[in-house]
């Protein structure tokens, strides 16, 4: 009876999602031995193939020490954060009509307004995007564009990308092979101008409410060597 | 029978005073989430003359903004410095066990204050590293929300002038909200910074907000100036030992 009043009184309080989202909400770490790599053959456009060359042919070899942007603080740009296998925490938060999710990785923040497009007045495109989010039963279905081109084709092997680039991820609930919680995310990438067709995979992530999102200090490298002159890990840097 | 009635009355009566219980705790906590922008007439100046120990004093004087100011090496402005300075919007997010204070200046990606509600801050603990954001617990307390703030990172400083703080800092808050007649809507913070290495007395400050449901805030890429320059610097290097390889 005392269940049954408090699941009734629930939906009052957090009325713009589903009881799932309680499942969902709180701190998750990637399950990389269960989630998808991605493909190591894109399925790029004849000419974005021909353009990729060219940029190689006119500046590479690349140096991932030096081209890669993440070496330089710069935070990866969508979808990387949440198809990340390294064991980084997020944490998801539901509040009134949104969701936001925290990335331990560069600190970055997505904000996933549910069912309202947000004012895109003097929008610029950025690492995260932007994103609307809607509720197909228990799954969450979030739409990215406007995602930053810069540093999101990185030199390690990723396809370039265009404006045109739309992110659709899945988010759903599950169990693993042990019987908890699973958070997955069906992750598919679309972009007419580079791909020929998308390309889906899913991450599953491993419930962890043991676990804090901390502080990402990125610069702390620089920044030492600035207080203490310790060499940095980054060749170019020392 | 008469027994089950008296258990069933019994478990109504729990069941509503819990379903009143949480109605209450929803309806009592005032709505601070949204977005807010920092109005600087409203809030208070740093006293002058600031009540500095006499260390402080000397590190006061000491300090070199090209060496000693975080942010030009995209680091945070780390608390309290991110909810006292700057002209950045402040974003807050609230549920039923946490207040969250989201800043996102021009630095890291977002500075996020986790506020977790009547949850006792931890025992002090010398393993315990301090953070630049710092630990923090906060209550209700009829309409204004209490934050304590500790474990503070005493690498970051408290305003543009090099004041900086030791990691005794203990920030205590008390977060409101006021109606102005001109501007609306007032988030007000209520700041005290206890650190008795750095101050003599208590310092009392104030910082005001006015709701501002349009602002926005933005991902900031500090780095990107540096990499701009490493990468332009690594290409310098690469053009200038190829001319000289071909000179040869």
């Amino acid at each position: 009876m005392l269940l049954l009043v408090m699941l009734a009184a629930a939906p009052l309080l957090r009325a713009a999602h589903p009881a799932v989202s309680r499942e969902m909400a709180g701190v998750w770490l990637p399950d990389s031995k269960h989630s998808d790599r991605m493909p190591s053959q894109w399925p790029l456009r004849p000419e974005a193939a021909a353009a990729r060359d060219k940029w190689l042919a006119e500046y590479g070899p690349v140096d991932t020490t030096v081209d890669d942007t993440n070496a330089s603080c710069i935070a990866e740009a969508m979808p990387w954060p949440v198809r990340l296998i390294a064991q980084y925490p997020f944490e998801v938060l539901f509040t009134a009509d949104r969701v936001t999710i925290f990335y331990e990785v560069f600190g970055s923040l997505r904000r996933i307004p549910i069912g309202t497009a947000r004012n895109t007045f003097e929008m610029l495109p950025s690492a995260m995007g932007r994103s609307i989010g809607r509720w197909e039963g228990d799954t969450l279905v979030v739409e990215t564009d406007m995602i930053r081109r810069e540093g999101a084709g990185k030199p390690a092997g990723n396809p370039p990308v265009s404006n045109a680039r739309r992110i659709i991820e899945r988010w759903s609930m599950g169990k693993d092979d042990t019987g908890r919680k699973q958070l997955r995310n069906q992750i598919t990438i679309i972009d007419p101008v580079v791909l020929s067709a998308p390309v889906t995979m899913t991450m599953r992530y491993k419930w962890s409410p043991d676990i804090a999102v901390g502080e990402y200090l990125c610069q702390q490298d620089i920044w030492d060597q600035n207080l203490q002159g310790s060499p940095s890990t980054v060749p170019w840097r020392k | 029978m008469r027994c089950a009635c008296w258990r069933l009355g019994r478990l109504i009566f729990t069941s509503v005073a819990v379903l009143v219980s949480i109605a209450a705790t929803a309806a009592t906590a005032p709505d601070i989430s949204g977005t807010w922008l920092p109005v600087q007439s409203l809030s208070s100046p740093w006293p002058e003359p600031l009540p500095l120990t006499q260390s402080a004093r000397q590190r006061y004087a000491a300090f070199d903004p090209d060496r000693d100011e975080p942010t030009s090496f995209c680091m945070p402005l780390g608390t309290p410095r991110n909810t006292l300075s700057g002209t950045s919007p402040l974003e807050v997010l609230q549920t039923s066990d946490r207040v969250y204070f989201v800043f996102q200046p021009n630095l890291l990606n977002a500075e996020t204050r986790r506020v977790y509600l009547d949850k006792p801050l931890p025992a002090a603990d010398a393993d315990r590293l301090p953070t630049w954001l710092g630990t923090s617990s906060g209550r209700w307390r009829a309409q204004t929300l209490e934050v304590e703030t500790v474990e503070l990172e005493p690498q970051a400083i408290l305003n543009a002038s090099g004041l900086s703080h030791s990691g005794a800092l203990r920030m205590q808050e008390r977060w409101h909200l006021e109606r102005d007649a001109e501007r609306g809507r007032l988030l007000v913070d209520d700041i005290v910074l206890n650190d008795p290495q750095t101050f003599t007395a208590p310092l009392r400050l104030k910082r005001v907000f006015v709701w501002a449901p349009d602002a926005r805030l933005a991902e900031g890429q500090c780095s990107e100036r540096l990499w701009i320059d490493q990468i332009w610097r690594h290409r310098l290097r690469e053009h200038a030992a190829a001319r000289k390889a071909g000179a040869r």
